[in-house]
């Protein structure tokens, strides 16, 4: 479940096999065929509305190159102009996937305030959200117990995570149960989850800056754009209970 | 894709705290079946030491007061009271039976874990502290395992039996003004202490093996102070320190003298009305209390510190329940007549009418909501008076609850001038359709047509903008056109409100808006606020009106981002400094949930400044109707508070704060509308002052305050600093009028009549609080 955690580095569905402590652990199933590979990436490239960026053919390319990569174990250094383009792109698929702009173009984009505010709003109405200081948005649901989760215990929780359009699931980030030491988590997911007791769902929105930030994104998870999470709180381990 | 479900009913929010008796036999059939919801209905709540007025010789209850009183109990016998989560002591006796009439010892349990809840709720802490050990016993005995008995919610029913022990054998039984004043004074110490001290051992139990759990860690802190412990024997890893609960800036200690004039009713959550009601310059008090079967209550101001009980007098037998009042001059003639509304929170078992109780000028009342064509059932606790058609005569909107498939749209009733009332919301396109808990009126957008603002509990707000007769002219009873503009004018948040009000706080002759949150996990929310932790609960919002027919959210640069959990509330000026300021009362219906009503000061339209443990506001049992008004007549406002929670056993005594005063000078105006409709209501007041610090503005509406209790319509202007009145400008809502006074004296009231030239300064009968009263 790394790609929950503070630094995201590494393939999103490795990271999660390998990094996760599932509570009751599974065997793993068979691998599926080479073709649902492509199906899965075409829903990613779907989801991201990577088609409407307007890149080049040669943009792309340098894209995939990126991410074999990283596959690879030998990620591309971020330097000011991948920054830059990261940031770019996040705002425009924010304005994607809010409905409100239009495709960016393959140039430099300019901010879209008035978009993104746009977004937000509709994303406030829609999932009933209050927006904390730090710019968490959340929409917790009352639950079964008093207990809370403090920044030192571990957590059973279940995690569904959605793309910026609130319905594109994001699989790397997602888990019907996984167990995690709280420090672990994206500070927006540390923040949130004190405000839950056991036995409660919530849906949390994280701006780029309480998830990734500025530092490696996940593949599969557009670099600056919002996250959206569906947790469910399934237990709390107190700190000097977890082994 | 779904969001969690936004907001819970009271009766929803009660069974999930009945959801973990499931867990803890999961499996089990019969299980669902056995914990549907029971409940029955219970006596008033006992009437306060307030001398009776004899009913006046030859005084014969209307007929049509007879038929409303006949037709509530009629509807309160023929109710199941299965389905009324609220009404629990008779179905204590048939717990019992089926306890002992249990099958087997699987059916026994079942049915004691409902009769321990019900007993806690229907008031008896110590036999749900019996039963709970005997349902220990029993899943002990039966081989439930350990991890699916609940201990967690167990415990905390425990440690809250306990607490609400303590309550009763202290803070009721031998109430004094300090009684679950929070932070308890060494006053409200509670002398008998088994309740605490159980209640300790219980939540230290629990916090060690639950070091997360923040309900736990708020309760143990009130249960250290309740025994004058706090915070010195509170274990550093639980303790909330004083700091988190000092108030945001000084203020006298406003003391609580209903014990003394004999106005601590004892009730549960009800309405208030404090308003002049026989005309004599004294404001005079109207109670109710929701049980189905509490009573209306009227009590007149003897002007010498006492009160008189008048129900039976005014001819209020056999009116009951409603949680909420809200008065007015339907019919123009001078006197002011009350709304009673019934049925809220209880969905298809809410079916109770309102009652419109006529104001026959000598302080007896009769029931004319049948005559008046207001005779319907649906469950509500919010309505607004308002002249919408301008037309001269106040008309009535009804904000009814939806939930389910149950569907009460809300009603407008046109004012017909001759008594009677037009429902005609569907014709208006305002017959709408949620679950609503407030509604208020202004003219927002000062384009001389009262507007309205809906909350509601499950969804975004409505903000319908009066666009006056749909065809154009001026006929009263043509289709008039309300727009929903709350999306365009930014006020649709937060999800799950209560309370709301407009109200000027800046002074800038705009009304502002103000909605309570309503929606927390559990009292472990308001620990986690004052320990600076993150929390979910509901919080309010503060609306600046942008004067463009839009509003900003200013709700954490005006220092409200917080959560209230508020219910009851109005506001008014404590310090007569000339910003208005408010007060919540606060809570829900779970017994565990004891926090302080909360009193915020406003700092010159500049920011709110929590003032609560200063002036000796935070009463921990549940507010609901609150009005200010000044009581005494000494120029400024006190503040009267209805306390008392949803359960039976959640009763409480009223508050009444008298203000200690702040050398501040005074207006105070009581409005008389001609064309307008005669309590002037809507009525824009301008008050130009000069003095030492300058000239200054201050602007009020005439109204009767927040959703939630209904204060004077005399308008009671602090002017600060200010030693003269320049000038009062007075714009009337009907006429469009702006009628200007001048040379008017400070610490006077006058009686401003539409239209004339002059004011006419009223003397008033004032008196001082009782010696020993505290004030």
């Amino acid at each position: 479940m790394k790609l929950l955690l503070r630094s995201g580095g590494g393939l999103a569905l490795l990271a999660l096999r390998l990094g996760a402590q599932p509570a009751a652990p599974a065997p793993l199933p068979p691998a599926p065929p080479l073709a649902a590979y492509s199906q899965f990436g075409t829903s990613l490239a779907q989801s991201a509305h990577l088609s409407q960026l307007g890149w080049t053919e040669a943009q792309f390319d340098a894209f995939i190159a990126g991410m074999r990569a990283a596959f690879r174990g030998q990620p591309v250094p971020m330097d000011d102009a991948g920054r830059r383009l990261a940031e770019q792109t996040g705002r425009a698929l924010q304005d994607l996937a809010s409905g409100k702009a239009a495709a960016p173009a393959a140039g430099p984009a300019e901010p879209d305030p008035a978009g993104v505010q746009a977004y937000y709003r509709q994303l406030t109405k829609r999932l009933g959200l209050q927006w904390s200081l730090s710019g968490l948005g959340y929409n917790v649901s009352p639950g079964a117990s008093g207990e809370r989760p403090r920044p030192g215990d571990t957590v059973v929780l279940s995690c569904q995570a959605l793309a910026a359009d609130t319905t594109s699931p994001l699989a790397p980030l997602s888990s019907d149960r996984v167990r995690v030491k709280m420090a672990d988590l994206l500070p927006g997911l540390l923040e949130g989850l004190q405000m839950m007791t056991v036995g409660s769902h919530a849906v949390f929105v994280l701006p780029a800056q309480l998830s990734f930030g500025g530092g490696r994104w996940p593949d599969g998870v557009t670099p600056g754009a919002p996250i959206i999470f569906k947790i469910g709180l399934i237990e709390v381990l107190p700190a000097a209970a977890a082994p | 894709m779904n969001s969690p479900e936004p907001m819970r009913t009271d009766a929803q929010r009660h069974e999930d705290r009945r959801a973990f008796l499931k867990r803890a036999l999961a499996g089990s059939a019969a299980v669902a079946a056995a914990l549907a919801f029971p409940g029955l209905a219970r006596a008033a709540a006992p009437a306060a030491g307030v001398p009776a007025a004899p009913v006046p010789a030859g005084f014969v209850q209307p007929e049509s007061t007879r038929r409303m009183a006949a037709r509530l109990a009629q509807i309160t016998r023929e109710a199941d009271p299965l389905k009324n989560p609220y009404r629990n002591a008779d179905q204590v006796e048939r717990l019992r039976t089926a306890v002992a009439g249990a099958a087997d010892p699987h059916a026994e349990l079942l049915a004691r874990m409902k009769l321990a809840w019900q007993l806690l709720d229907a008031g008896d802490a110590s036999g749900a502290l019996k039963h709970y050990e005997l349902i220990q016993q029993a899943l002990a005995d039966l081989g439930v395992p350990p991890a699916q008995r609940s201990e967690e919610e167990w415990l905390t029913f425990k440690a809250v039996a306990y607490l609400r022990l303590g309550e009763n054998e202290n803070c009721l039984d031998r109430h004094n003004p300090s009684s679950c004043l929070f932070p308890i004074a060494p006053d409200g110490v509670h002398r008998l202490q088994r309740g605490s001290r159980g209640a300790i051992g219980v939540l230290a139990e629990l916090l060690g093996k639950y070091p997360g759990d923040l309900r736990a860690r708020w309760l143990i802190n009130i249960a250290y102070m309740t025994l004058g412990e706090y915070p010195d024997q509170v274990p550093p890893a639980w303790l909330i320190g004083p700091q988190c609960f000092a108030a945001e800036a000084a203020l006298p200690r406003f003391p609580d003298v209903a014990p003394a004039v004999g106005l601590d009713l004892n009730s549960r959550a009800g309405g208030v009305v404090l308003e002049d009601l026989d005309g004599d310059g004294l404001l005079d008090l109207m109670v109710s209390s929701w049980g189905v079967d509490d009573p209306l209550r009227v009590f007149k101001n003897n002007g010498d510190g006492t009160f008189t009980e008048r129900t039976e007098a005014a001819g209020l037998r056999g009116l009951t329940g409603g949680l909420n009042l809200i008065h007015c001059d339907y019919n123009n003639d001078g006197h002011i007549d009350v709304l009673v509304l019934r049925g809220a929170w209880l969905g298809a078992e809410g079916r109770y009418p309102c009652s419109l109780l006529r104001n026959n000028g000598d302080f007896t009342f009769t029931d004319v909501t049948e005559e008046a064509g207001l005779l319907r059932f649906k469950p509500t606790q919010a309505a607004v008076w308002f002249d919408y058609n301008g037309d001269g005569w106040l008309d009535l909107f009804i904000a009814n609850e939806s939930q389910g498939g149950d569907r009460n749209p809300c009603e407008l009733f046109r004012n017909n001038g001759d008594g009677t009332f037009t429902e005609c919301a569907a014709l208006h396109g305002v017959d709408l359709v949620g679950f609503f808990k407030g509604v208020v009126s202004a003219d927002y957008n000062l384009d001389g047509r009262p507007d309205l603002y809906l909350s509601r509990l499950d969804g975004a707000k409505v903000l319908l903008r009066n666009d006056g007769p749909a065809g154009g002219g001026a006929d009263p009873q043509a289709r008039w056109r309300f727009t929903d503009v709350a999306d365009q004018a930014g006020v649709t948040d937060p999800p799950s409100t209560f309370g709301c009000w407009f109200f000027d706080y800046d002074n800038d002759g705009w009304p502002d808006l103000f909605v309570s949150g309503y929606a927390v996990a559990d009292v472990g929310d308001f620990a986690a606020e004052a320990l600076g932790l993150p929390c979910a609960g509901q919080r309010a919002r503060l609306y600046r009106n942008n004067r463009d027919g839009t509003f900003s959210d200013v709700t954490r640069p005006m220092g409200l981002d917080r959560v209230l959990l508020s219910m009851g509330h109005n506001f008014g000026d404590l310090d007569n400094d000339g910003w208005l300021d408010f007060y919540v009362g606060t809570g829900n219906p779970d017994l565990s949930v004891l926090v302080p009503n909360r009193m915020f000061k406003n700092d010159r339209g500049q920011r709110f400044l929590d003032v609560t443990t200063a002036g000796g506001f935070g009463q921990l049992q549940k507010g609901h109707g609150i009005a200010f008004g000044d009581v005494n007549n000494s120029g400024t406002q006190d503040i009267y508070s209805v306390v008392g929670g949803a359960v039976e056993a959640d009763h409480y005594r009223h508050q009444l704060f008298a203000n200690p005063g702040f050398g501040h000078h005074w207006l105070k105006l009581r409005l008389e509308g001609v064309r307008s409709n005669r309590a002037a209501v809507g009525a824009r007041i301008r008050v130009l002052a000069g003095g030492p610090d300058g000239d200054r503005e201050i602007h009020r509406t005439v109204g009767t305050g927040g959703s939630f209790g209904s204060s004077t319509y005399r308008q009671e202007i602090g002017l600060g600093t200010s030693t003269r009145v320049t000038r009062v400008e007075i714009r009337w809502p009907a006429s469009g009028l702006t009628q200007v006074l001048e040379h008017l004296d400070i610490d006077t009231c006058y009686h401003v009549r539409e239209g004339e030239a002059r004011a006419v300064a009223v003397t008033l009968p004032t008196f001082r609080w009782p010696a020993g009263a505290g004030a």
